[in-house]
Formats: structure tokens, C-alpha cells, sequence
């Protein structure tokens, strides 16, 4: 695409501006404020921006008091084919035109398409990103080799700028989500750990509820079982005091007969006792009665004593005579003894004291001896007894006399006692006084036994009413309580057994009572205990189940970064493996070329597109940097350059750059700029070159002077919707006039560019452009006869075939009123550019050789 | 002629997991609801208030959320009103049940004996209020799941106890195709057959009221709504049970002429929270601050909103759900906005294949497409999301573009 033709309308400064671009390079020089980048985003908003588009550089797109919206009109050839696109950007008043040999289209996505189809630029962050070089892009070229690569990576991103801040970004979001560590942990972490803690505590809370529950239900369960229990008791506690009272009447009807029988038996004594006493045989008491019957009968038997010795006496009297009347003559016994001696003496005279007869008439003669002798012994005693008894006769004699009287005397006495005893007690004789005794003593024997009997019944009471009465009451507490025992009917069976009965269920009963209160006073302990709190473990739960979900949502985020950073880098790679096998096979001639063939082999890293030649001492590759500044320039623009091509499928849209070269040296810029101009001839580009400086006029195709901003059109505004006048030129107070040179005209003395680019000699050289339309596929985009030509020399190749319009050098010329820090160096630096005039490179791509689809990956 | 308070289903203490901070709030809504219930009672100086299960949201509350339970009805018990309340299938009569494990009547300071406030089990299932001529009775299983219908042979044709004769249980109506399983599941010919004049119903959270035969049921519905689709909760019933003939008195009251008398409800809200389920189609979406703006034309500080972003999301349309709902929740109860867009892309600029861009988008939609032909669309929106921000971060600015 060639852009023959370029109109600006109300364009920010530009209340005018018409331009007609040269097939190689223009330059379009202005001072500060001129507008120049107002034209290049003219181009760039008019390719790549919907006329309707609301954005704040859209706005600002718009004049100051204009009262139409800015206009762009492009006028272009493509591949032989002319045609218009016109962009006014009002809004609601916008229009977006587009007419290609004739046909013409409104519609702003069909616009865009097909633009991107001539341009082999989608976007504008695509255009940035290849097709304009910015003014401190090569800044750092040679000085900065990294940067030189972002470059050219950017380039062929596709993407504004680069992807290095897409992968930036995507990589600090995914360290923000993923970080692990401990001071400053990623959001994943973040969430993570609150969802552990969560859950944790969750956790701990459900258990504390299940706990809580099983607690509660355990206390109800002993509750209940002592509730129940306690019913039970209190039932068999009933029971056991009906059983006591069972037993308590039982126990007053036993006693209460008792009573009545003892009762009985005491009333029934107690009369016989009355009745006894009733009868008694006398009214003596018992003690005087013995004592009177005692001294009658000692009377009675003192007068039989009496008696019986009056009897002796006489009797003794009558004995008297029965005293032996001669007394014992015991010397006979001895007389004997002394014959039987001496007849013993004869004997043994005789008869020999030792023969066996003499011997027993000798013992038989100490016999009679011996009881002679014992005779006579006891005579002797019986004589003086009889002398005694002699004597004692005599005396008896005596006193019978006296005794006699005193006895007579004393048994009258006793006769008058006796008398008077009786007497006294009633009774004749001792005989009845004994048999009144006897009764007597028998009656009071048997009273004596019937108040024993009292006495061991217990009973005190001798009054016979009152213990009928007592008998009586006693058999009426035994009445009653027979019927209190009938009343409670079976129970009063057996209270005792019953009784054992329910004291077994009592013993069984209490201590499961008092098991079932210790467990529920445990389980209640327990749940008292529980401090868990259903609503907090409910707040718990909620902030988990935010949490969770907040993860999920921070995963599927990460997700997303990581995916588009791995998807991106993937794709980085592939892409940079395609352009570095690119460049090296284009760059390898050039590199040679440049260096006189000192270098003729070029490695580009496929990682970064770094560069490295191989040196010819050492025949390894070194930095790129060890090449001379200017050959590093040129190389590296048109690596730069060159990816265009790659990367618009060979669509050659114009390349606008915007001062580039603005800080590089005279020399050095003005080397730039012969590069690219050669790049442009040979390759068929367009390139609008941008500057506030004069130094590449004599360089360029077309020269375009842009006046500086007047003080007549800052008076001017705002305007009050000017007239437009037909024709571009308007005039310089408040239109920009565009001035085109001959740029050989203008410096006729200036050096011709000296790199020769070789034409392009392919009919069609785009091959990889599936997308190009078929009908135009042998065409070739127009290029200018100048451009096509496969060499020049300063002397005889003008810059623009176009005769010139306005003075090489404009009355106003922004660099006379603004320094030019460059200026002096410019001209120092002549004379070495004049030196590397000869260094052509003829093609440095080598895409005439062949065509992109020989790139070998 | 008793005038009756029919509530149910309170949930006092129930869990909100989607509702984040707020559910606190809910809560405490509830409870207020539940006292406003009470209120109500107390200015229609009603006879009883039925409590039809589910007052409490689980057997496992704490001794202070019965405390204040118990609190609130003792308002009624003091004035004496009696209150009759089941367990429902949260608050289960089972042997961790709240009801057994506390001794409400003992703690609202009634005496023993007192029947002020009464938990209908099916050890007690019936109370007889003679003054009221009325006979309640309760038709309650220990388990949470019901071994048989609540009214399976339940006729009360031939008690003559009392004139009149309600029934309370906390089930599901069998509905033919519509409810036809449930923990507790009961039928209308059960209904009818039971000889009730009136059915007070609780476990469904929206009110609805009908007759079967010449019983009238009605579920009160959930004082305070718990989750969405509970349209019809935020209410209680006052039920009128009239001598003589009688009709329906208004809209949304139901009425029978059961038979000596006629049963009247009356529906009064005492709810505030409302639930909206606010679904935004994507593709009609600018950006997020429409979204915000639409929203927040919904606004109300008793709105639980739930917002969900649908349909074809263009990619050029970002939305921070986060900051979404921080921008809306002063002006909600609480809101939750979901993105669940499918992201449709744009067509965009087709990007040369030489390029970053241009393979990063070649490899991404074909990755697309695969998940897509396999079926897979979580790995397909994946793969459009990714695509969506590819192409955001290398074609536009990508200082333009944020990474929440």
C-alpha cells in the first residue's frame, strides 16, 4: 500500500493540511508543534480507528473551535489499484468511507477488514508495534543489547508494546495469587490458610455441637430413666409404708389381744382373790395367828414335858431297888490268873516248854492268863460305879421332895397360858388352833399366789372394774385393728412378707435412681460445660463457604493468568524461532555486505533475537556489539525493518518513522536514514520520515515543511466556523502549507545516498499472503519508476521525479528560529559519511531470492 | 369463637451459607420477626398461638437462643395465652431434642401442671382447652422422617370433648407430581377425612391455605425468608374459628364453613427481608459500571440480592464481581453477584500468524475448539477467558487492563 495522497481536515492543527507522499521516503519536517505527529496519528486513526469510535484520543483529534468533526481522506494505490478512504471522526456525524477502483463501502467493519487486508495490520497496536518506529526506539541500538532485542521482539509481537508488560503483569498477578511465603503470602495462600483455619475451627465446633447433641441426648436419656425410676420409687415407697402400716396393725391387733388376754386373766384372779379374801377362817392375821397356834402348842407340849417328868420321878422312885446288892469282886479274876501261871509253870515243868505239846498248853494258859486279868480289870471299874450310884441314891432321895413342888406350881401356870391362847384365837385346843392355822395359811398361800401372778402379768391394778374395763378397751383395739388390717386387703395377708418384698424392689430401685441422677448430673455437667455456640459455629460455617467460594473464584482467576502467561509464552517462542531463522538467513549477505565480508555469518538467539556473528579468527560467534556503531545501526534496522515484512505477510504498508533518529549524531542519523531509504526502494516500502530537523532533506524523496504554530492561530481561536477554502493551501497564518522538494534540488552539493538497494524483481512478492485477493495476486504494489530502478548515483538519481513546488528551504524554516544541537556534528560527520558511500547492501533480506514460504524453520 | 396465632417454621439459628457477613444480620432478623409474630398475637389478643415445628433450626442452640425463645412466648403465657408449639423435622423430637432437653414451661416459669405452654409429643399428642371448646391436637412422630402419614387413620368425627377441633402438623401436602416424597408426607383425603376444622401447617415457607373436604389447612410460611424462591414467606396467620355460618372475609384469607361454625385466616406480614434472584444478560451489558447502575436501581436495605451475569459476555466487557458487590452492598440487606457468561469474542482483527499475537490467538482458539468438539466447556471458557485477556494485554494497552 502507497499512500499517494494525504488530506487533513480540522485534524488538531491541521485546519488543512494536503500532502502528497513520494514512493521512497518523505520527509515531513516542521518545528515543534507543527503537527508532525498529529499526521502520523492522522494515518494511524484513519487505518486502524472506526470513524465513530468514542475515545478520548478521537476527541482530542478534534480542532480547536471547529465546528466540523476532523477528516481524514487517504488517497492510495494498491497494487495498481487507486484508492480513497475518508474518516471523519463527529460522532454522530462520522462517516468512514472506503473506495477501491471504483467500489465503495460505508460499513466500518468491512472497512477495517479490508484495511487490515491491504496493510497486513489488524490494529493499531499492531501498526505501533511495526510499521512506526517511535523516536527513541533506536535510542540505545548498539549500546544496549537487551533492549535492541525487546525491540525486535516487540516487533514481532503484534502487539503494542511487546509482551514483555502483558507477561510482567500476568507473571506479578500470578506471583501475587501464588506467593508461598510467610511475610507476604499470595491470595491463593491467604485464602487457603483461612479456609484451614475455617475448617479447623468448624471442625472443632461441629464436635463441640455432636458433642453438645450426644450430651443433651445422654441427660435426656438419664432424665428420663430418672424420672422414671423416681415414679417407681415413689410407688414402692408407697408400697412399703402400706406394708409398714400392714405390719403396724398387725403388731397392735397382736398386742392389743395380748393385752386383752392378760387382761382377762388378771380380772379373773383378781376376783378369785376377793373371793378368798371373802372367806378367810379368821380375821386374825396370819402372823399373830402363827404365833398364838406356836405358844399354844410350846404351852401344850411344856404341860406334856410336865407330865412325863412327874411320871419319871415317880417311876425312879419305883426303880430304886434294881442297884446290885453286892458289889464286884474283881480278886477272884486274879486268883484264877495266878493258878492258870502256876499250872503253866507246872506244864512247862512237865511237859517241857520246847515240845509242840508243851508249847500249846503253855499258849493256852497265857491266854487264860490274859483274859483273867482283863475280868478282873473290869470288875474294878464296876465297883467303884457301884459305889457312886450308892452315893447318888442318897442324894435323889433327897431332892425328889423339893422338885415335886416347883413341877406342880409350874404346870398350872402353863395350863392357864394355854387356856388363854386358845382363848384368843377362838379355838378350843391346840389341835383346832393348829387346824385354823393350817387354813388359814392355805388361803393365804392361795392369795399370795394369785398377786404373783398379777405381778408376773404385769398387772398393777387390782381394781376388778377397772380391768374389765382395761380387758374390754384392749378387745376392741384388737376389733379394730383386725378390720384396718381387712381394709387393706391382700396386703394385710402377709404385711412381713410383703413388706421384705418391696424392700428387695426398694434396694434394687435406689441405686439405679441414684445411678440414673449421677449420669444425668454428669451429662448435665457436660453440657453445662459446652460452651459451643450454634451460631457462631454457623458463622463458622458461612465465612467457610465464602471462603470457599472465594477460591474457587481466585483459582479460576490464576487459572486464567497462568494459562494466557503459559499461552502467550508459548506462543512467544514459536514466534521468535520463526523470526530468528528468518533473520538469519536474510541477514547473513547483508552482514558480509556491511562488513566488507568480514563477517558473512549471523546467529540469531531464538529466544530473544539476539544477535552474533561469527569471527573470522575464531570462527565462533561474538556479540554483535563488537561490530562498529554504524554497523550495528544498519543492522539492527534492518532486522527491524525486515520483520515487518515477516510479520504483514509482505503487505508493505508505509512505514512512518516518527524522529526516529532524533538523538542519533549527524553521521550516524543521517546513515539511518540512508538505510532505511535504500530499505524502502529495494523493498517496495513507503516511509514518511518525521523530523523538526533539516539534516536529511537532501535525502529525501519528498520534502515536506510543515510552518510552526503562528501567534496569529493561536489569536485566531477559537474560530468561528471558518470558511473551509477549496484547496489545501489556505494560507500559513492558519493552514498548515505543505512544501514539497526536491530534496536533490534543495542541497544540490548535499551527498546522494550511497547504499544501493536492489529492486525488488519478483512479480508478486508476496507468496505468503494467503489473504490477498486473487485478482490482485500478479499485481505489484505501484512503485515509483524512481524507486524500482536498481541503482543510483548521487549525480544522476534525483531524489523525486516531481519538479519542485515551494523552495527547498522555506522562508519561515523551523531550524532558524530552533536550535539544532545536532547541526555541528551533522557536518563534522559528512566526510565520514562520504567514505561509506560505496558500502552498498543490495538486498539485505534477500526476499527477491525467494519467497517466504523458503524460510526453513 | 377462639382466635388462633398460626406460626411456623421460624429457623431461629439457621445457617446462611451464601450469605457471607450478612448472615448474622439474617439471623437476627429472624429473631425479630419472630418477636413481631408475637406482637401481633398479643395486639389481636388472640386465645392460642400454634407453632407448627421448626422453630428452632436444629436441636444443637444454645441455652441462651432457647433463653430468648422462651422469653418471647412467655409474653404470650403471661397474658394468658396459651401456646401450643410441635417439633417440626429441624428441631425433631427425637432424643437430643431441644423440647427435652429443656423444660420450656418450667423456664417461662409456669408451674407444674400448667398447660400455658404445651409441647404436643407423641407421648402427649392432644391438649383440651375447655374454655375455649376447643381441642388441639398434634399429630407429631420422634423421628425426622415419618414412619407413615401423620393423618393415616387420624379421624376426629367421634371425640366429643370439645367443638372445636384443629390439627397441627409440620409436613408436606402429597401434591401428585409435584410433591410426592418428603420426610413427612401427608394427602388432601386425609385431610378431609380427618374431621378437622382446621389444619394448621408448617414446614413449607411460603403461605398457602386451602380446604379438603370441610377442613382448612394453611401453611403460614417462614415468618422471616430463609433462602430465594420463598415468595410467599415473611407472614404469620391469625385463624378465626366462628360460629355459625361464615365465608371467606378477603383476598388472600381463606375461609370453610366446617361444621358447626366457619375458619377464617388472615395473613399478616411481619417479615421484611425479600430475596431477588436477579438474572442480567451480558451481551446487554456495557461495561460494569451499567451493571452497577442497573443494580443499584433495585436497591433496598431489606433485599437480599442475587445476581447473576448470563448469557454472551463480549470480550471486551471486564467485571469485578468483588468490586461489584462492594460497590452495591451499602444499598442491600446483601448481594452476591455471580458472573456466569459465556464469553463470546469478538471477532477481531484476524493477527498474522508470524506474529506473538497472532500465534497466541491461533493456539488458544484452537485450543477452544477442542474443548468445545470434546464437550468440554469449562476447559472451552477457560479458553475464551484466557483469549479474552490475551488479546486485551498484548492488543490494546495493557497498562489499561486490570488483574484483579
Amino acid at each position: 500500500m502507497r499512500i499517494t495522497r494525504l488530506r487533513l481536515s480540522d485534524f488538531k492543527t491541521h485546519a488543512s493540511l494536503d500532502i502528497k507522499p513520494a514512493a521512497g521516503l518523505t520527509v515531513i519536517r516542521g518545528p515543534n508543534e507543527a503537527g508532525k505527529s498529529s499526521i502520523a496519528q492522522a494515518i494511524e486513526l484513519a487505518l486502524f480507528c472506526k470513524a465513530d469510535a468514542e475515545r478520548e484520543d478521537v476527541r482530542q483529534a478534534w480542532a480547536w473551535g471547529a465546528s466540523e468533526p476532523p477528516e481524514v481522506r487517504i488517497e492510495f494505490d494498491f497494487e495498481g489499484q487507486a484508492g480513497t478512504l475518508v474518516k471523519r471522526f463527529g460522532g454522530a456525524r462520522s462517516e468512514g468511507e472506503l473506495t477501491i477502483d471504483g467500489r465503495a463501502g460505508t460499513d466500518g467493519a468491512l472497512i477495517a477488514e479490508k484495511l487490515a487486508d491491504i496493510t497486513g495490520i489488524p490494529s493499531e497496536a499492531f501498526f505501533r508495534a511495526t510499521a512506526k518506529v517511535g523516536h527513541s526506539e533506536l535510542d540505545r541500538v548498539g549500546g544496549d543489547e537487551p533492549e535492541l532485542h525487546d525491540r525486535l521482539q516487540q516487533a514481532v509481537s503484534g502487539a503494542d508494546r511487546g509482551t514483555a508488560t502483558a507477561k510482567k503483569m500476568l507473571e506479578a498477578a500470578v506471583r501475587r495469587y501464588r506467593t508461598e511465603g510467610p511475610k507476604n503470602p499470595g491470595l491463593l495462600k491467604v485464602v487457603r490458610e483461612e479456609i484451614a483455619m475455617l475448617e479447623g475451627e468448624l471442625a472443632n465446633g461441629e464436635a463441640a455441637l455432636a458433642r453438645l447433641g450426644s450430651d443433651r441426648a445422654q441427660w435426656v436419656t438419664a432424665h428420663e430413666r430418672r424420672e422414671e425410676l423416681e415414679v417407681q420409687l415413689r410407688r414402692q415407697q408407697a408400697d412399703l409404708a402400706e406394708a409398714q402400716r400392714a405390719e403396724a396393725l398387725a403388731m397392735r391387733r397382736d398386742r392389743a389381744a395380748e393385752q386383752y388376754e392378760r387382761l382377762k386373766r388378771a380380772a379373773s384372779l383378781v376376783e378369785e382373790g376377793e373371793r378368798l379374801r371373802g372367806h378367810m377362817p379368821t380375821a386374825i392375821p396370819l402372823v399373830q395367828l402363827r404365833s398364838a397356834a406356836s405358844h399354844a402348842r410350846g404351852l401344850d407340849f411344856e404341860i406334856s414335858e410336865l407330865e412325863a417328868e412327874v411320871s419319871i420321878v415317880d417311876a425312879t422312885a419305883d426303880d430304886g431297888g434294881e442297884l446290885p446288892t453286892a458289889p464286884p469282886r474283881p480278886l477272884r479274876w486274879l486268883a484264877l490268873a495266878a493258878v492258870f501261871v502256876a499250872l503253866g509253870a507246872l506244864a512247862s515243868f512237865l511237859l517241857g516248854a520246847t515240845g509242840l505239846l508243851g508249847g500249846i498248853v503253855m499258849l493256852a494258859l497265857a491266854v487264860c492268863v490274859v483274859v483273867c486279868l482283863a475280868q478282873a480289870v473290869r470288875l474294878a471299874g464296876r465297883r467303884r460305879q457301884y459305889g457312886l450310884a450308892m452315893r447318888l441314891a442318897e442324894s435323889a432321895s433327897m431332892q425328889r421332895a423339893d422338885v415335886d413342888r416347883a413341877q406342880q406350881e409350874q404346870f398350872r401356870r402353863a395350863r392357864r397360858e394355854l387356856e388363854s391362847t386358845l382363848a384368843g384365837i377362838g379355838v378350843d385346843d391346840v389341835e383346832a388352833a393348829e387346824a385354823l392355822l393350817a387354813s388359814t395359811e392355805k388361803q393365804t398361800e392361795a392369795l399370795a399366789y394369785i398377786e404373783g401372778e398379777l405381778h408376773g402379768l404385769g398387772i398393777k391394778e387390782t381394781n376388778l372394774r377397772r380391768l374389765v374395763e382395761a380387758r374390754d378397751e384392749a378387745a376392741s383395739e384388737t376389733e379394730r385393728a383386725s378390720h384396718a388390717l381387712v381394709a387393706l386387703g391382700s396386703r394385710a395377708d402377709d404385711p412381713a412378707s410383703i413388706l421384705a418384698s418391696v424392700q428387695r424392689l426398694l434396694a434394687q430401685t435406689l441405686p439405679a435412681r441414684d445411678a440414673a441422677r449421677s449420669e444425668e448430673d454428669q451429662a448435665q455437667g457436660r453440657v453445662d460445660s459446652n460452651q459451643v455456640d450454634a451460631e457462631m459455629v454457623a458463622g463458622l460455617a458461612e465465612r467457610l463457604s465464602a471462603a470457599r467460594e472465594r477460591q474457587v473464584e481466585l483459582d479460576r482467576r490464576v487459572l486464567v493468568y497462568q494459562g494466557t502467561l503459559a499461552a502467550i509464552e508459548s506462543a512467544e517462542r514459536a514466534t521468535l524461532k520463526t523470526a530468528a531463522r528468518f533473520l538469519e538467513e536474510r541477514m547473513g549477505p547483508m552482514i558480509a555486505r556491511l562488513t566488507d565480508g568480514r563477517y558473512d555469518d549471523i546467529q540469531v538467539d531464538e529466544r530473544n533475537l539476539a544477535f552474533r556473528v561469527r569471527a573470522p579468527e575464531t570462527a565462533e560467534f561474538v556479540d554483535v556489539r563488537q561490530l562498529s556503531q554504524g554497523t550495528a545501526d544498519q543492522l539492527f534496522l534492518a532486522a527491524r525493518l525486515g520483520l515487518v515484512r515477516l510479520v504483514t505477510m509482505d503487505r508493505r504498508p508505509p512505514l512512518i518513522l516518527d524522529d526516529s533518529f532524533v538523538t542519533f549524531d549527524t553521521t550516524r542519523g543521517e546513515r539511518a536514514v540512508r538505510l532505511v531509504k535504500q530499505f524502502a526502494a529495494e523493498q517496495g516500502f513507503q516511509v514518511l520520515y518525521l523530523t523538526c530537523s533539516d539534516r536529511f532533506d537532501k535525502l529525501a524523496d519528498e520534502l515536506v515543511v510543515l510552518p510552526g504554530p503562528s501567534n496569529e492561530r493561536v489569536l485566531a481561536l477559537p474560530r468561528q466556523a471558518p470558511a473551509k477554502p477549496a484547496t489545501a493551501e489556505r494560507g500559513a497564518a492558519t493552514t498548515a502549507v505543505a512544501k514539497t522538494v526536491a530534496a536533490g534540488a534543495s542541497r544540490p552539493d548535499a551527498p546522494a545516498p550511497t547504499l544501493r538497494f536492489a529492486p525488488d524483481p519478483r512479480p508478486n512478492p508476496d507468496p505468503v499472503a494467503p489473504r490477498r485477493d486473487t485478482d490482485g495476486a500478479a499485481a505489484k504494489p505501484a512503485r515509483s519508476a524512481e524507486a524500482a530502478k536498481p541503482a543510483r548515483s548521487a549525480e544522476s538519481v534525483p531524489a523525486s521525479p516531481r519538479p519542485a513546488r515551494v523552495p527547498p528551504r522555506p522562508a519561515v524554516a523551523p531550524e532558524a528560529n530552533e536550535p539544532d544541537p545536532l547541526e555541528s556534528l551533522r557536518r563534522a560527520a559528512e566526510a565520514a559519511t562520504e567514505a561509506e558511500r560505496d558500502t552498498g547492501i543490495a538486498d539485505p533480506f534477500g526476499l527477491r531470492r525467494g519467497s517466504r514460504d523458503e524460510v526453513s524453520d | 369463637m377462639p382466635l388462633l396465632l398460626h406460626l411456623a417454621d421460624v429457623h431461629l439459628g439457621a445457617r446462611h451459607a451464601d450469605m457471607g457477613a450478612a448472615a448474622v444480620k439474617q439471623r437476627e432478623r429472624q429473631s425479630t420477626a419472630f418477636s413481631r409474630a408475637i406482637d401481633e398475637g398479643l395486639k389481636a389478643n388472640v386465645d392460642a398461638a400454634l407453632i407448627c415445628g421448626d422453630l428452632f433450626d436444629s436441636n444443637a442452640q444454645s441455652r441462651r437462643s432457647v433463653e430468648h425463645t422462651v422469653a418471647e412466648l412467655k409474653r404470650l403465657t403471661d397474658r394468658g395465652i396459651r401456646v401450643v408449639i410441635i417439633p417440626g423435622t429441624h428441631d425433631v423430637y427425637d432424643n437430643r431434642s431441644i423440647y427435652r432437653a429443656f423444660d420450656l414451661p418450667r423456664m417461662a416459669g409456669l408451674p407444674d401442671g400448667s398447660d400455658l405452654l404445651t409441647i404436643l409429643t407423641p407421648e402427649r399428642p392432644e391438649l383440651l382447652i375447655k374454655e375455649l371448646d376447643l381441642i388441639v391436637y398434634g399429630r407429631v412422630f420422634a423421628t425426622k422422617q415419618a414412619p407413615r402419614s401423620p393423618l393415616d387413620g387420624f379421624s376426629v368425627h367421634t371425640d366429643e370433648r370439645a367443638s372445636w377441633k384443629v390439627g397441627m402438623i409440620h409436613g408436606s401436602r402429597r401434591i401428585p407430581g409435584k410433591v410426592d416424597s418428603d420426610d413427612v408426607l401427608f394427602s388432601d383425603a386425609e385431610i378431609a377425612a380427618s374431621g378437622l376444622d382446621y389444619l394448621a401447617l408448617g414446614h413449607w415457607h411460603s403461605y398457602s391455605s386451602g380446604r379438603a373436604g370441610d377442613t382448612t389447612w394453611a401453611y403460614a410460611g417462614a415468618p422471616e425468608a430463609v433462602a430465594v424462591d420463598q415468595d410467599g414467606a415473611g407472614g404469620i396467620c391469625l385463624v378465626r374459628l366462628e360460629d355459625g355460618a361464615g365465608s371467606a372475609r378477603d383476598a388472600g384469607s381463606a375461609g370453610s364453613a366446617g361444621h358447626a361454625g366457619s375458619v377464617h385466616v388472615e395473613r399478616i406480614r411481619v417479615g421484611r427481608t425479600g430475596f431477588l434472584a436477579e438474572s442480567v444478560d451480558a451481551s446487554s451489558l456495557a461495561d460494569q459500571e451499567e451493571l452497577v447502575r442497573r443494580l443499584a436501581e433495585l436497591a433496598d436495605p431489606d433485599l437480599v440480592l442475587r445476581a447473576t451475569i448470563d448469557g454472551l459476555a463480549l470480550d471486551n466487557l471486564e467485571i469485578d464481581t468483588d468490586e461489584v458487590e462492594r460497590a452495591l452492598a451499602p444499598a442491600f440487606l446483601h448481594v452476591r453477584v455471580r458472573d456466569r457468561s459465556v464469553t463470546e469474542l469478538s471477532a477481531g482483527p484476524e493477527l498474522p500468524s508470524d506474529t506473538v499475537a497472532g500465534r497466541f490467538v491461533a493456539d488458544v482458539e484452537a485450543r477452544r475448539r477442542a474443548a468445545e468438539a470434546k464437550g468440554d466447556q469449562d476447559a472451552a471458557e477457560e479458553a475464551r477467558q484466557i483469549l479474552r485477556l490475551g488479546r486485551r494485554l498484548l492488543l490494546d494497552d495493557p497498562n489499561h487492563v486490570t488483574l484483579p
